[in-house]
């Protein structure tokens, strides 16, 4: 079994490889089919591996081939090994799932563009990456994974690389993870000084060392300095406050990939991440704090943007940092298995929500402007029913999947943190609010649409169609894999292995209550808002609307105090220091000593032969040095 | 095969002697066979060295002027194998991948050829008058060649950069003096275990290590002893910055580690803190004045700067794996910074500019080129399985240990790196082709294989680097005359 595991990242990178080769002379047909059966070979290796971790007495299964990096003489030896249990089992189905759905999907949206080979090329090099950092065995390896999806991400976002807005979008997406990552290495730093190795798993892995030593051996303080520097890794990737600006201008890149990258799979690494080191942020009361307070208020300011939004896209993009928040409150209030249950079924209904909204921007040719949709529901009926039902999942309406892992958040945060479970239920309550208002405006309503796209709207065919349809049955069922509520708790007992759930929580019922009167309230709010909206009220908006809509301003607070001093010292220190520091440096020579002065106005003349000359002068003194001081001892 | 040294060193020279002589149309020819089989012998030097970390193989001795205490006396350890690999590597890419100019052209191959030797002296001298007389006298081809074919600015690059290096110089040379008259030696194995048994003044010592610092620093242009290295860099023609940036500068590391630190005594170990200092502190300039550049050339050139602020931090914190991470990142950075150079100098011949302002859009006609330039690209930026990261990663991790702080600044490099890379990468690869006439860049056979081969050394590097980091582990920092198996 255990080499076989390689298969999982290895089939995407060679499938990655021949389009990036040969891709372009293989023709849209050949190309796509390349990719597409990567994905789903890296599916099925993964369900036989997922397999092979249910059947194994352990709950998981390893493998190490070769070493990366290791230096004679010291304790450093980074294998390249894989690690898979309960816990990436999962994961790994969902990315090589969902991402061979999104593959067959692209085939279709991506039809024509000049870049076909190059966008498949890099949508394997991205499951490959993704699939690496979810199954890696140390922390450098599972930090290529990390830094990869970030590689393919960037390439993916900036794909339409004349367009200038998104190269800039990939940029600033790469450099904002930077920031995230330097905090990762630095965890990763901390942790082989606390316990002398990378590696993750096995006796003397970290996790098992931590396991075993509570927090007897490590100190809380320093348990807790770590935990926050991976969160603050998690925070980069996974779109959080401060570092969440990226995700809303990663929008710049096609459909697809914001389906896949931007909502069901990379930003989901940082939950990952903190779930799998769920011992040590345990042991850090603080660190749990800090995760909840940030997951609660990046949820909040996000869901406040999502409602101010007219790009379609970017409702979704904040509709996902938002979602990511909850996620991590679920972590910081301990409630480690729902938060990865909530990245699974958010995978599902997010996935479908944005590759409808491609389905509808291909429709409109092109077109993200909700103020110029409307009435389509009636005109692209199978997409329109699928968003309908993404919609229902997301705002929390039971019995789709988004109530019931949303609602073992909130049930958690009601538990261990009252304040962040307001900041979560507000939340919540405008998710439903904004995700029907994009419904809304887009399917009902009067058609805003110019009569010529009218006229030849683009109807979505198969490839389209049908990795829709299946995400649309796994939103609607997903949820029954965890519903305590109704005595089903499959997800929990798979992940039981490496994360305890919470005890059965007395306020269930009442919070479970709370949670549908809100979702129905503000959803019939919403509907009630946008039935028959004009146009013009659309042109009429506040200054709260604008604050909200630029997500608060934040992008403009760090051009503020972060770009603008950076660049102007940056320009300082190139312009004055650099192009005169030396020639005052030597200016202060020159005026100290004369002799020194003439002599380099001097060597302006002839500087070759003044300096072999000054090099004879200065072995004329050793020689002479040492003549004199004779040859003693010498050899 | 104790003369292999000599062989390494004296092909070129007989090379660069042939070009002298010929025809101009043969100097190219007889420049790239020269360097090709240097190259060839020292990969079986690196190939047949043992990894003892104690002493010296491919040892030879022979007197040149025994009476001054000037001997010939060579040898390698997995350090100075692989930097002398590295010399002759980028020699051979200097001479046939950068295009010659057109009047002159045996000075110009004549110059890159010596200059490639004499460092390569440098770096396999267990002499250190030896060391010290090569280490100044590969700076005549450089001066050669910035005065002969160099950019706008010339001449005064060339002074600023002579200064600078001979102040630094002149005070190495004191020291070495001074130990000397006390000792009666140049043998570097002697001197090391004469200074371990406080057989040297302390003050002596103490002037050593200030002054060798500031010689090594100079050269590996160390904030704040970089000023010369901005003009100089992009006044350099591509083939000897090739040398100068990719071998020279890594003199200044390779003298840390092999005469400062060992000989500069327990005054050298307590400027230790002062200079991982120095070195985070270059990581963060450099990356912050390579930001604010204009032109592609000058951006890489700054961003050596950051580059080589790592690797004197490896080199000099005394934890093995960072140490050997440094000496690899050695070899990493002459091979990308290597690459980004004959890639600004591909840019400036096809579209006639370096400057961001009239690039952009070379992707849209140059596909090829522009892959292997951002593989080039996110080598610099340290991304994993590339070799860049590597060694970053190996020096960080090793730092960190004892300098947490240093290391957390340095580590923001990091993101600096991306923001001048990627902004390059925007402004020049990306968007629309402008200017009249955008030639697209076409490679020819043996600049398209050189840089094949940069590429994938890349990734084999970022992949596969424990065969070199074995190599590299063997830095000579233990070894010492009593040890020396060979040495008479």
């Amino acid at each position: 079994m255990s080499t076989i595991m390689w298969l999982v990242p290895l089939i995407p990178l060679i499938g990655a490889l021949i389009n990036g080769t040969i891709g372009s002379k293989l023709g849209e047909r050949l190309s796509s089919t390349v990719a597409i059966l990567s994905v789903i070979g890296a599916f099925i290796a993964s369900i036989a591996v997922v397999s092979a971790v249910a059947g194994s007495a352990g709950h998981s299964v390893d493998s190490d081939v070769m070493t990366w990096m290791t230096v004679p003489g010291t304790s450093l030896a980074i294998q390249f090994n894989l690690h898979v249990d309960p816990l990436n089992g999962g994961m790994l189905l969902v990315i090589t799932g969902v991402g061979a759905l999104i593959h067959i999907y692209s085939a279709s949206y991506m039809h024509g563009d000049k870049g076909f080979s190059r966008y498949f090329a890099y949508l394997n090099l991205f499951v490959f990456f993704m699939a690496l950092l979810v199954m890696a065995g140390n922390l450098p390896l599972l930090f290529v994974g990390w830094e990869g999806v970030g590689l393919a991400s960037y390439l993916l976002i900036g794909f339409w690389q004349e367009k200038w807005s998104a190269t800039q979008a990939a940029k600033k997406a790469f450099i904002v993870n930077r920031i995230g990552d330097v905090a990762l290495l630095l965890a990763m730093f901390m942790l082989f000084r606390e316990f002398n190795t990378l590696n993750l798993y096995g006796q003397d892995g970290i996790l098992a060392q931590l396991s075993a030593s509570g927090s007897m051996h490590v100190q809380t303080g320093v348990a807790t300095t770590i935990a926050l520097l991976l969160f603050g890794g998690a925070a980069g990737k996974s779109a959080q406050l401060p570092l969440f600006v990226w995700l809303p201008d990663a929008m710049e890149g096609p459909t697809p990939v914001s389906a896949l990258i931007h909502a069901a799979t990379m930003v989901t690494a940082g939950v990952y991440l903190v779930c799998r080191f769920n011992v040590l942020f345990e042991m850090s009361p603080v660190a749990m704090q800090v995760v909840a307070w940030t997951g609660g208020l990046t949820a909040l300011v996000a869901a406040c943007a999502g409602v101010a939004q007219w790009d379609i896209k970017k409702v979704l993009a904040y509709s996902t940092v938002s979602q990511l928040g909850l996620m991590f409150v679920a972590c910081g209030c301990g409630a480690f298995s729902a938060a990865m249950f909530h990245v699974t079924t958010h995978a599902f209904f997010k996935a479908l929500l944005f590759l409808g909204a491609g389905a509808v921007i291909h429709a409109l040719h092109g077109e993200q402007d909700m103020r110029k949709m409307g009435g389509l529901a009636s005109k692209i009926k199978s997409t329109h029913l699928l968003v309908l039902i993404g919609t229902i999942a997301i705002a929390g309406i039971p019995p789709l999947a988004g109530f019931w892992s949303k609602d073992e958040i909130l049930l958690a945060a009601f538990d261990h943190n009252r304040p962040v479970y307001g900041l979560a239920a507000v939340a919540s309550a405008l998710t439903a609010f904004y995700m029907w208002r994009m419904y809304m405006l887009t399917f009902q309503g009067t058609s805003r649409i110019d009569e010529h796209t009218a006229h030849h709207l683009h109807h979505p065919d198969t490839r389209i169609v049908l990795p829709l349809g299946i995400l649309g049955v796994l939103s609607a069922v997903a949820g029954f894999m965890n519903a305590p509520a109704i005595g089903m708790h499959f997800y929990s007992d798979w992940l039981a292995p490496v994360i305890t759930s919470p005890e059965h929580s007395q306020n269930s019922g009442l919070v479970m209550g709370i949670s549908v009167v809100v979702a129905l309230v503000a959803s019939a709010l919403s509907i009630a808002k946008y039935k028959s909206v004009s146009a013009a009220s659309m042109e009429k908006t506040g200054s709260l609307f604008a604050f909200f809509a630029s997500a608060m301003r934040i992008d403009d607070l760090y051009a503020l105090t972060v770009v603008r001093p950076l660049t102007a010292m940056a320009a300082w220190s190139s312009l004055s220091v650099e192009r005169n520091g030396a020639r005052g440096f030597l200016r202060l020579g020159q005026s100290s000593v004369e002799v020194v002065g003439k002599t380099v106005r001097r060597w302006q003349s002839g500087i070759v032969g003044d300096y072999i000359l000054s090099m004879a002068v200065a072995l004329i003194v050793i020689i002479s040095v040492v003549l004199i001081t004779g040859t003693r001892g010498g050899n | 095969m104790n003369q292999l040294i000599l062989v390494i060193v004296a092909l070129p020279i007989l090379a660069a002697v042939l070009v002298a002589l010929m025809r101009e149309q043969s100097a190219k020819p007889i420049a790239i066979l020269g360097s090709a089989v240097a190259c060839l012998v020292s990969i079986f030097g690196l190939t047949t060295g043992g990894m003892v970390d104690k002493g010296f193989h491919h040892v030879l001795n022979a007197p040149w002027l025994p009476k001054l205490g000037l001997m010939f006396s060579f040898g390698l350890d997995g350090m100075s194998s692989l930097l002398v690999l590295l010399t002759t590597f980028l020699s051979v890419i200097a001479v046939t991948v950068a295009p010659a100019p057109t009047t002159a052209t045996r000075a110009y191959y004549f110059s890159i050829l010596v200059a490639g030797a004499l460092t390569n002296v440098a770096f396999a001298s267990l002499n250190i008058l030896l060391f010290y007389i090569a280490f100044e006298a590969a700076l005549i081809p450089v001066l050669i060649a910035i005065g002969m074919f160099g950019g706008a600015d010339r001449s005064k690059a060339a002074i600023q950069f002579f200064v600078f290096t001979v102040i630094g110089s002149l005070l190495l040379l004191s020291a070495i003096i001074g130990i000397r008259i006390q000792t009666g030696t140049f043998d570097y194995l002697t001197l090391k275990d004469v200074v371990q048994s406080g057989g040297v003044d302390a003050s002596l010592v103490r002037w050593f290590a200030i002054a060798s610092f500031i010689a090594f620093a100079t050269k590996a242009a160390v904030v704040p002893f970089h000023a010369w290295l901005g003009r100089a860099y992009v006044n350099t023609p591509t083939g000897m910055l090739l040398l100068l940036s990719g071998a020279m500068a890594k003199l200044g590391i390779y003298g840390l580690i092999r005469f400062t630190l060992p000989l500069g005594g327990e005054f050298a170990q307590s400027l230790v803190p002062l200079i991982v200092t120095l070195g985070a502190v270059s990581v963060v300039y450099g990356a912050a004045v390579a930001a604010a550049q204009s032109d592609i050339k000058a951006v890489i050139a700054f961003s050596s700067i950051s580059h080589m602020g790592y690797i004197v931090i490896g080199a000099v914190v005394g934890d093995d794996s960072a140490r050997s991470g440094s000496v690899l990142q050695m070899l990493n950075h002459g091979i990308t910074t290597g690459a980004l150079f004959i890639c600004c100098d591909f840019i400036a011949r096809f579209r006639g500019s370096r400057q961001v302002s009239s690039l952009g859009g070379i992707w849209a006609d140059s596909p090829l080129f522009s892959r292997l330039l951002l593989i080039f690209t996110f080598s610099s930026v340290a991304l994993p399985l590339t070799n860049g990261f590597v060694g970053e990663f190996l020096i960080l991790l090793g730092a960190f240990q004892a300098f947490p702080v240093q290391t957390a600044i340095a580590a923001t490099g990091a993101v600096g790196s991306a923001v001048y890379m990627l902004w390059m990468i925007q402004r020049s690869v990306y968007g629309a082709p402008k200017g009249d006439s955008p030639k697209a860049i076409v490679l020819g056979v043996s600049e398209r294989s050189i840089l094949f081969a940069l590429a994938l050394m890349i990734i084999g590097i970022g992949i596969a680097p424990s065969p070199l980091l074995a190599i590299a582990s063997d830095n000579g920092h233990k070894a010492s005359a009593a040890l020396q198996p060979e040495v008479k």
